[in-house]
């Protein structure tokens, strides 16, 4: 097995490319209120918040292996957690209902991981894919509860600065807000794979057995991989229904555990950063496509998928990196 | 008691019909060690290539179970041979890399463009007549006799498919390669055939089950979903690749299911069959008739 290359000058670019281009754009999102109409925000705003969510299973896919089809079901529980807490006690308490969606996905994902890192490689997958299923069906069949497909409305955030005001559709100060809640996720999601867990993630990712033999707890890092995307993609769904300010079932669908598949596919899997290249190349397809052909993008993002997984393997950022441990090669298992 | 008759009797069909949309999974798995997500796409096409054939043949033949009759031969073989077709270039370059991941990526994909093609070409909802109209007087309940006909049909099926994976050299080959690839490779197996004919006969048993079911339920793009998370469970409860886990865990989720429903609505029914599967599946891991995945 080829890997871990080190070499002098090559790692020193390697660290300040990444942190150069890092700045650069934080900078860059950071000042875009300047240069952007409340359109083009907007949709930046909801490319960052979806990136943090395909980060998010990023952590669980790219780095730690595991294939779940059901990832759409935190991100739903943590958008109906905010809006659940922002209906019950208005607006003005959104730092709590950002808390209570994160608090709500997190637990799912702690209960519903426990069981399903039991049930090895492929019966995780199946168990994932069954219990968005199970989200879905009951979230469409509690219509008192979620809205079904029509979904519950909420008011927008009170967030002013001077006279610049948070609404709906121009998020406004919101998306300074968000921006760094998002960049704060991104930034713990970040350390976490820099830090030695993140190392024995992709050490069990590589080989199972051998990270058992090592001495690790394979099913206690399993779950906390698990429950750490899971609270990602709960705070990145909070923050979409406050800032989107409408929330329906359609969020636990199948097409979102899709999307979130196809976009970290597509940027590549185990770099963190590629999801949300992913993410914001998707997302600006979909609003091309969306004049053209709607009902046509399920198709399209279907031959995308099949395209991807047939031609580029490692996704875009993980073909442009030599070094790095592509998602390939944990595909060349059994 | 007719009530519990009733919804055991209704477990009981739906418990065949499951275990035959499972069983194909089951077999895919096991052969190709695919886990095809498509399947329920499968299942519905099985339906929707029926009610287009069902019209034109019933109007030359005049006979509507002849026609029926002949849709459930016709629908099935050409689902499996669309199946087969899309094994071969789909799915096998990555089978035969070992990329089993990407194959899961890429049954997805089939299920997304599936879906979206039948909900395009032809959207709505549709309903098929039963072919055989009346009942029958089972201890005091007149049950529908079709579906009882369904549940001999699909339990035939079922048979079928063991009697043809036991007593035939094509089956011999699938279960030489279920069991270890490698040394079925190294006998001179021929494995692309193996591989395209148990995709062909998984999907073509959904599309079976598809058309048979389709004058009991309604037509429609999304039908398939409802009956993938059954068989997915039932195929994870059964134990991962194993025939006969399958089809028990299959009655087992329907007949629980059914009596469940004496007494709860139907949703609380099924929220509570579920748990139970869950229970099972947190009893034993690797399922009723599994065995601990073994990774080389």
């Amino acid at each position: 097995m080829k890997g871990f290359v080190s070499g002098g000058n090559r790692s020193i670019s390697r660290r300040v490319l990444p942190l150069a281009l890092g700045l650069v754009s934080v900078i860059a999102l950071g000042s875009a209120p300047l240069w952007l109409d409340a359109f083009s925000l907007s949709f930046l705003l909801k490319v960052l918040i979806w990136g943090l969510f395909a980060a998010s299973f990023d952590v669980l896919f790219g780095y730690a292996g595991l294939l779940s089809l059901g990832h759409s079901v935190y991100f739903g529980l943590g958008a109906y957690g905010a809006a659940w807490m922002t209906l019950s006690y208005g607006p003005e308490v959104f730092p709590w209902a950002l808390g209570a969606g994160v608090l709500l996905g997190g637990l799912a994902a702690a209960a519903i991981g426990a069981l399903a890192v039991r049930t090895g490689s492929h019966g995780f997958i199946i168990v994932t894919a069954v219990t968005a299923l199970i989200a879905f069906l009951g979230a469409q069949s509690r219509r008192d509860l979620t809205g079904g497909d029509d979904g519950l409305t909420l008011s927008a955030m009170p967030l002013a600065l001077g006279g610049w005001r948070a609404g709906c559709a121009d998020p406004g100060p919101a998306y300074l807000f968000a921006l760094g809640i998002v960049l704060l996720g991104l930034g713990a999601l970040g350390t976490m794979i820099r830090s030695p867990l993140g190392l024995a993630l992709r050490c069990l990712r590589e080989n199972e057995l051998r990270a058992q033999a090592l001495g690790y707890d394979v099913y206690a890092l399993k779950w906390l991989a698990f429950t750490v995307a899971g609270l990602g993609a709960a705070l990145a769904g909070a923050l979409y229904a406050l800032v989107n300010c409408h929330v329906s079932a359609a969020l636990f669908g199948w097409l979102v555990s899709a999307d979130v598949l196809i976009w970290t596919l597509f940027g590549g899997a185990g770099t963190l950063v590629g999801p949300l290249v992913g993410t914001g190349v998707f997302l600006s397809l979909r609003e091309l496509l969306s004049d053209l052909w709607p009902a046509g993008y399920p198709v399209l993002v279907g031959l995308a998928l099949l395209g991807i997984a047939r031609f580029l393997p490692r996704g875009l950022v993980g073909g442009l990196r030599t070094r790095g441990l592509g998602p390939t090669r944990k595909g060349e298992g059994p | 008691m007719t009530v519990v008759l009733f919804q055991l009797a209704n477990g009981l069909v739906w418990g065949w019909v499951v275990a035959l949309v499972a069983l194909g999974l089951s077999l895919i798995y096991g052969v190709l060690r695919v886990i095809n997500v498509a399947h329920g796409a499968f299942y519905m096409l099985g339906a929707a290539v029926g009610v287009v054939l069902y019209e034109p043949l019933q109007s030359a033949l005049g006979n509507a179970p002849g026609a029926f009759a002949l849709v459930l031969v016709l629908s099935p073989l050409l689902v499996g041979a669309f199946g087969a077709l899309l094994e071969a270039t789909a799915l096998r370059p990555l089978v035969e890399r070992g990329r089993w991941v990407m194959t899961i990526v890429t049954t997805f994909a089939l299920l997304l463009i599936l879906q979206q093609g039948a909900q395009l070409l032809l959207p709505g909802v549709r309903s098929v007549p039963a072919p055989l109209a009346g009942g029958v007087e089972l201890l005091g309940l007149r049950y529908p006799l079709y579906r009882l006909v369904l549940a001999g049909i699909a339990v035939l099926l079922i048979g079928l498919t063991a009697l043809f994976l036991y007593k035939t050299r094509f089956g011999l080959w699938a279960r030489a390669v279920r069991q270890d690839r490698e040394l079925a490779l190294s006998l001179g197996i021929p494995a692309p055939w193996v591989y395209s004919g148990t995709f062909a006969l998984g999907t073509a048993l959904a599309a079976a089950a598809g058309w048979l079911t389709a004058p009991v339920v309604s037509v429609d793009p999304r039908m398939g979903m409802d009956i993938l998370l059954q068989s997915f469970l039932v195929v994870i409860v059964g134990g991962l690749g194993s025939l006969r886990g399958a089809v028990v865990a299959a009655l087992l989720l329907r007949l629980a299911e059914g009596l469940f429903a004496v007494g709860f609505d139907p949703v609380s029914a099924r929220a509570l069959a579920l748990f139970l599967m869950g229970a099972l599946l947190l009893w034993r891991p690797h399922g009723l008739f599994g065995r601990e995945e073994v990774s080389s």
